[in-house]
């Protein structure tokens, strides 16, 4: 098994580095030559000077169908036709590409290409994080941000703790899954109260998460 | 049966991407033939080789940007063809017209004969100027007795 590395600047030299400090065989494609000359002085990685949209540059590494790839061109279209070659010709089916337009995660993923990855959306993410109250242990937006998994620990300001869950409102795209109170896991029934220091678990739509928040963990 | 065909002709929908020197020649006939066309260049200058006459929509933007093709309405065309210099802007173009927004046909231009294969493995009919322009010559040179 080994790394395969399409295109890329920054990003495709730290990989390398990482990849080789870790033991990993890591070959590397890259049209630009100084990078690849750079890139052949200091690590022990195989690299191919050349356009990895041309099969003729792809047949130069002998693909195992265990391989790894991980495409990485600043251009959508380009990284498109890589991954197909590669899945289609040479029957790789862990392909990791980049998403430069963040639109294209669903695109390449309609296309056959699931394992997309995009800066932008995973940087949206971190500041969402960021801008959440402190409750909020966890947020994991699912499915391409149709969902969102909520983790939050209920203070005792909550306008919420000691209320039965009947009685608390709620946004309607949202549910309480699980309550861990202690070190018990409850599953949550009307009857339920809540308690200070109770971490909640929720699904909801992300529209309606700040809601929730309010609802739980107060303003 | 005949009528059929003819009712479908009339409101045959076409979506070109790509106005350089194909591209242009077949929006203006297609037009002219009263076909609704859209047609795509990122670049605004390229309208201009456009015939006179030309009475489809045009857009300025880069087809491989989602948004373009929405906005052209792609889900709604017959007919895709994707027709620009760049290979890898035809078949991203291309694959996203049938299996993202479902086009029944679609075509592609195609430079680079090599990259014909992966065109074929997802199903868009290929058009070559490499090959067509070969084909023309060695049929002529086959003419003259030189091949």
């Amino acid at each position: 098994m080994k790394i395969v590395i399409i295109g890329g600047q920054r990003i495709a030299y730290h990989l390398t580095r990482s990849m080789i400090s870790k033991g990993y065989r890591v070959y590397v494609v890259n049209k630009n030559a100084s990078f690849c000359e750079e890139l052949a002085k200091r690590f022990s990685a195989v690299v191919i000077h050349g356009d990895g949209s041309k099969k003729k540059v792809l047949d130069q590494i002998e693909f195992m169908k265990n391989d790894i790839v991980v495409v990485l061109t600043n251009r959508d279209k380009d990284n498109l036709i890589i991954s197909q070659m590669i899945r289609r010709y040479y029957g790789v089916e862990r392909v990791v590409t980049l998403a430069n337009d963040p639109d294209n995660i669903e695109i390449f993923d309609r296309l056959g290409i699931h394992v997309a990855v995009s800066p932008t959306i995973l940087l949206a993410q971190t500041i969402q994080n960021l801008l959440f109250v402190d409750e909020m242990l966890q947020f994991f937006p699912m499915e391409e941000g149709k969902l969102a998994f909520l983790r939050l620990e209920i203070p005792p300001t909550s306008p919420s703790a000691g209320k039965k869950l009947k009685e608390i409102v709620l946004p309607e795209d949202s549910v309480i899954g699980g309550i861990i109170r202690g070190n018990d896991f409850l599953i949550p029934r009307g009857d339920t109260s809540l308690q200070p220091q109770d971490r909640v678990f929720v699904i909801c739509d992300p529209k309606v998460q700040t809601r929730v928040v309010e609802a739980l963990v107060g303003a | 049966m005949k009528k059929n065909t003819k009712k479908r002709t009339e409101g045959l929908y076409i979506v070109i991407v790509g106005c350089g020197r194909i591209g242009s020649i077949i929006a203006s006939r297609a037009s002219s033939a009263g076909t609704n066309v859209v047609i795509l260049d990122k670049d605004d200058n390229a309208f201009e080789a456009l015939a006179s006459d030309f009475t489809g929509f045009t857009i300025t933007g880069d087809a491989t940007e989602l948004e373009y093709l929405k906005e052209a309405k792609t889900d709604r065309a017959n007919i895709l063809l994707a027709l620009t210099a760049e290979d890898n802007t035809n078949f991203m173009v291309a694959t996203v017209a049938k299996y993202y927004f479902g086009v029944n046909k679609v075509v592609a231009r195609v430079n680079e004969p090599e990259n014909e294969e992966i065109f074929k493995e997802f199903g868009v009919t290929i058009i070559s100027p490499t090959m067509l322009m070969v084909e023309q010559i060695k049929s002529f040179l086959s003419s003259e007795g030189a091949l």
